[in-house]
């Protein structure tokens, strides 16, 4: 990825050329080409998924961005293929559209996201970044591939704790005790999904199996569409996938976990139902280095008491070091400000939420649902990103989709 | 066949759905694997009761043996029972032959995914012409992936439309080597979405002898074929390089430099740029 410093700057370039007269026209962005510099800074924007959070994800593509493209399963029947569209498809092979936000249901974000970035575009994803593991390395492959810029649409990062950050930034800490538990704030009961429930025909202007996607088609019940949607191991992983990626991304970040990936996951819930996600008590995940996040969900089984909070501050963490480390890490610069994406796609430096960090965030939480629905402890191996030893889990680290869909 | 009682008694064990439908209330960890456990000691009479017993989607008949034949597969795999997951997949798999509604078979295929293995292969294979149950089977056979190949390369001289549509995708997805020929012809056929699933399929299989054909595919017009047929270079090129085979390599990435010529188009030529200075002590 270029950075910063290999590119002209907006005003440098409005400064010295005369297109510095031009920029009260509006030039979009993919009328040069690569156009890394239009001169008005306005991209086209194309939104796909419109309901729920959808208008808020686009409004976080930042000023200067006009929106060209909607793209809806609801729009069945009165899409008109010119700005309106049921398939994402026709809308990444316009070339007026410079920047996607995507906020479908999250069985389709990764689809998406890879689609998008390989047509050229950038890309603001809601979270849950991803439904499964391997998706997410897919999506960081064609982020680095084709030099795209994305961001996951949760920030929880720009407001993390540098000093720490910088300490695990620095390599300097070997091991590391600490623990970190997060109680509560899942919506584990409020996301699950009905296993009773009234199979209907789908609504005339819903296109269920373009909804449906790269999962089971399954009979339509209403609970699956909408946003109780995430309830449903198909299409998302319960409140635990919903929530996890806004109170982890800040930790991982912080902690230095943004390329690495938990080696033992404990979990501690019952037998998971095999469509609708259900109740869990707790998980531990455990890093090679030691350091263990604690998930207690707070809504299932006893309080969670096996370990208690550790050396979370910056003070402990840095007592962890020694005298000589000590001083190595006053000596070090302090880590770089985080992008905005605003900011990314026009400087094209990499957003602070890029698919590489946040594919290891999501990777928390699709371990902890793994190890509850499997009902097992795992150990996972975070360079081939898979589980060991066990074949049937691995199935849900890369699950198979329904024709045409692939990753 | 009849259900026995005391198996009625046990998946009676099951938790009731609360108000919502759901499992959300009154979860008794223990008393679930409990039953469970004194379930799966029934044997092969206990898993082809809990299939006589599923209902339909969502009914009240159906919520406790689904459940229950669900827990009864996770049970085998945690305990590391291989002569109860055997037993139980070889069940499910006979099951799969008889006169069931399709949203039956269907979870039945689901459960195969989630606990079958090779013994469970031919019965899924003798649905891939089955467009009902083509997508399950597939699903579940890609997997289970031992076994897979020949069920899916016997499947394909007779399957059409849907079908052979998920048998081309399902053999890339297992990276069947032996179906390069075939999904090499399948970069000809009418149906785009079978052009693009057998051009995806030969890219992550790294199959050299396709790098031609690849390379004319990524000439098609314009729109998402053309999309994702360059998508297709780039990871044969990727897998190229990761086995040592550079020149082919870099002879992709080349052909990408050459053609994308319309700026629309720069950030592919770009991307190729990148990637053979990345690895130029390879690719050069």
């Amino acid at each position: 990825m270029r950075s910063a410093k290999d590119q002209v700057s907006r005003r440098s370039f409005l400064k010295g050329s005369a297109a510095g007269v031009a920029a009260a026209t509006i030039v979009p962005r993919h009328v040069l080409g690569m156009g890394e510099e239009a001169p008005s800074e306005q991209f086209g924007g194309a939104l796909i998924g419109c309901g729920g959070r959808g208008r808020g994800t686009f409004q976080g593509l930042g000023p200067g961005v006009r929106l060209v493209a909607e793209c809806d399963v609801r729009f069945k029947g009165k899409a008109d293929g010119k700005t309106t569209y049921t398939d994402y498809r026709r809308v990444l092979e316009r070339n007026d559209v410079d920047v996607v936000a995507i906020a479908t249901h999250p069985g389709w974000h990764a689809l998406i996201s890879i689609a998008a970035m390989e047509a050229g575009k950038d890309v603001l994803c809601e979270k849950p970044m991803t439904r499964f593991i391997a998706e997410g390395r897919a999506v960081a492959d064609a982020e680095k591939r084709f030099g795209r810029i994305y961001q996951v649409g949760t920030y929880g990062r720009f407001g993390a704790n540098q000093k720490v950050r910088k300490i695990f930034e620095s390599g300097l800490l070997k091991q590391c005790d600490t623990v970190l538990i997060q109680r509560g704030g899942k919506k584990v009961r409020e996301w699950s999904g009905k296993v009773a429930y009234q199979v209907t025909d789908p609504p005339e202007w819903l296109d269920w199996n373009m909804y449906c996607g790269p999962a089971p088609l399954r009979e339509y019940q209403g609970h699956r569409f909408g946003g109780t949607h995430r309830g449903y191991w198909d299409y998302e992983g319960g409140g635990l996938a919903d929530m996890a990626h806004h109170s982890l991304d800040g930790p991982a970040y912080q902690y230095g976990r943004d390329l690495i990936a938990p080696v033992e996951i404990t979990p501690h819930a019952p037998p998971a139902h095999p469509e609708a996600c259900g109740m869990w008590g707790w998980c531990e995940l455990k890093y090679a280095d030691g350091l263990t996040i604690v998930l207690d969900s707070g809504e299932w089984g006893e309080p969670y008491d096996r370990l208690k909070p550790r050396n979370e501050g910056e003070r402990e963490i840095r007592g962890m070091l020694s005298q000589e480390d000590r001083k190595k890490l006053d000596a070090m610069p302090d880590p770089a400000p985080l992008v905005r994406f605003a900011d990314a796609i026009r400087t094209r430096q990499q957003a602070g939420g890029h698919a590489e960090a946040s594919h290891r965030v999501a990777m928390i939480y699709h371990l902890a649902n793994i190890a509850f629905r499997t009902g097992r402890v795992l150990h996972f191996d975070p360079v081939k990103e898979e589980i060991v030893g066990d074949e049937e889990a691995n199935r849900l680290v890369y699950q198979p989709m329904r024709a045409p869909w692939h990753i | 066949m009849a259900v026995s009682e005391k198996l009625k008694s046990l998946v009676g064990e099951m938790p009731d759905p609360d108000s919502r439908g759901m499992y959300t209330e009154n979860i008794d960890k223990q008393k679930i694997e409990q039953a469970i456990a004194r379930i799966a000691e029934g044997g092969r009479e206990s898993v082809a009761g809990l299939i006589e017993m599923l209902g339909a989607p969502g009914s009240a008949e159906n919520v406790k043996p689904h459940y229950a034949l669900h827990c009864l597969a996770n049970h085998a795999l945690a305990t590391h029972d291989e002569k109860a997951r055997k037993l139980l997949a070889e069940t499910l798999a006979e099951a799969l032959g008889g006169d069931r509604p399709a949203h039956v078979k269907a979870f039945l295929c689901q459960e195969l995914q989630w606990a079958g293995r090779k013994e469970a292969a031919a019965a899924l294979g003798k649905l891939l012409l089955d467009e009902e149950l083509v997508e399950p089977a597939s699903m579940a056979l890609v997997a289970i992936r031992d076994g897979a190949a020949g069920e899916f390369r016997a499947a394909l001289p007779a399957a059409r439309g849907k079908c052979r549509l998920n048998i081309i995708q399902s053999l890339g997805a297992i990276k069947d080597a032996a179906s390069a020929a075939a999904l090499r012809a399948a970069l000809a056929d009418p149906d785009v979405e079978v052009r693009i699933a057998a051009g995806w399929g030969l890219s992550r299989m790294g199959d050299a002898d396709s790098a031609d054909a690849l390379k004319k595919a990524a000439g098609a017009e314009s729109g998402w074929e053309r999309i994702q047929a360059t998508k297709h270079c780039f990871v044969l090129a990727e897998t190229l390089a990761a086995a040592g085979k550079a020149k082919q390599s870099a002879g992709i990435y080349r052909y990408l430099m050459e053609t994308r010529t319309d700026p629309k188009e720069a950030y592919i030529r770009q991307a190729a740029q990148r990637a053979l200075e990345v690895d130029k002590d390879r690719l050069v």
